[in-house]
């Protein structure tokens, strides 16, 4: 924190974080939103974020889809802190579930990506440390093959089967259920 | 534009077992767990086979049962003794039952601490007492209609549970277990701390001071049953005790 901080416009001013894909967008984003990445807030405590952070395995296009998620969640947690003083119980259960209907429908309709978008949501999450994205883009995935044969899946996903002889002589052996 | 190819065979581990601990035991068995070299390894991890649903995926009333125990097994030995919660139904057999504990001993890294088993069936009491004696939590569904009709073959089984010397819970649903029965169970099982017995018609908590005598040091008695005492038979009276101290 800057130790001329004078009233609240400093204070927020020294909240905002800049996050630089791999191909060198910026973006400005409140420490709010940064956190919910743990890469992120780990940079923030050791104090290395000075210039913005650098993400080199992002993509511009990924990083937005990113930060538009970290963006909602971050609100959606602030709220639930905040609100919690301002209302009588059943106003603020009636509050909590609308917020997380609203929540609910944001993170469907931000999973309807492509498989590609998908995979690189996927990968930016994990380096990002992002669980909340990460188990929601896992859960895709998971959803998409759930009752799926393995050839199925290998199309689905373009996936080549190198499973070796020995491998395949395994399965068989485990999996007589299936082959008799 | 960057590359549109993407290896979703080359996804990190950790993020297979995301995806994968998304899934029925089933399914991983079957589809995913088949699909490529990597997905196989993945799907060999223990830590995915802690808990085994084998009761809620839709493919178990379709499939035969001797290839629901295989799968079993399989997703036993890759836990290698990790196992936690195992949901069956009606396939489980005393066998599998015996393979479960004799492979959770075998490579003695942990003992289950909860077995949920949905099967009704003639001898299960006693071949998972004998199988898991350290077992620390019993739950067992019985089909109602089942123990009705079939009743002679049932004849004693709880006793079995006797041998579940470390039980901490025990959960009993459409069981014919009598007070008899259940006042050995307590005898055997000093640590015994909830119990919960539900459509169990054969228990008479009312009428025998001595059983709720061996209650009294049970933290949590919950009772929900259809009383058949003569006075109340047919009529259907519920009644309900609930934290019996």
């Amino acid at each position: 924190m800057a130790s001329a901080g004078s009233g609240d416009e400093k204070a927020a001013a020294a909240a905002m974080i800049t996050l630089i894909s791999s191909d060198n967008e910026k973006f400005e984003v409140t420490e709010a939103t940064a956190t919910l990445s743990q890469t992120i807030r780990h940079m923030i405590e050791d104090g290395c974020t000075d210039g913005g952070v650098p993400l080199p395995n992002v993509t511009s296009k990924i990083l937005a889809r990113v930060i538009e998620y970290c963006k909602k969640h971050a609100t959606a947690a602030a709220g639930e802190e905040g609100s919690s003083s301002s209302f009588s119980d059943a106003a603020f259960l009636e509050v909590d579930r609308a917020f997380l209907e609203e929540l609910e429908e944001f993170d469907d309709a931000f999973l309807e990506v492509d498989r590609a978008t998908l995979f690189d949501l996927i990968l930016a999450a994990n380096y990002l440390d992002i669980k909340g994205l990460l188990n929601l883009t896992c859960q895709k995935v998971a959803d998409s093959v759930k009752g799926k044969t393995p050839e199925q899946i290998r199309e689905m996903y373009n996936i080549v089967n190198d499973l070796t002889p020995e491998e395949e002589a395994e399965i068989r052996r485990e999996t007589q259920w299936a082959f008799e | 534009m960057i590359s549109a190819i993407r290896d979703w065979s080359a996804l990190p581990l950790d993020i297979l077992l995301s995806v994968f601990a998304n899934l029925d035991a089933i399914d991983v068995l079957m589809g995913s767990g088949l699909v490529c070299h990597s997905w196989l390894e993945a799907a060999k991890v223990p830590d995915l086979w802690r808990s085994v649903d084998m009761a809620n995926h839709k493919a178990v009333e379709k499939m035969e049962e001797h290839g629901l125990r295989t799968m079993v097994k399989v997703a036993v030995d890759r836990s290698k003794g990790q196992l936690e919660v195992f949901l069956g139904k009606r396939f489980v057999t005393d066998e599998l039952l015996k393979y479960i504990g004799d492979r959770i001993h075998l490579f003695d890294c942990q003992v289950p601490s909860e077995l949920c088993i949905g099967v009704g069936g003639h001898g299960v009491y006693e071949a998972t007492g004998k199988a898991c004696p350290q077992l620390k939590h019993f739950s067992l569904e019985g089909d109602l209609f089942w123990y009705a009709y079939d009743y002679q073959m049932h004849h004693a089984e709880a006793y079995g549970i006797k041998a579940m010397r470390e039980l901490r819970s025990l959960s009993l649903i459409g069981s014919n277990i009598k007070n008899r029965e259940l006042k050995a169970i307590l005898d055997c099982c000093p640590h015994l701390e909830s119990l919960f017995l539900h459509d169990c018609d054969n228990i008479d908590v009312v009428c025998d001071r001595d059983l709720r005598l061996k209650c009294a040091r049970i933290k949590t008695v919950t009772l929900l049953q259809y009383k058949l005492d003569s006075d109340y038979k047919g009529t259907g009276t519920r009644w309900i005790v609930q934290q019996y101290e």
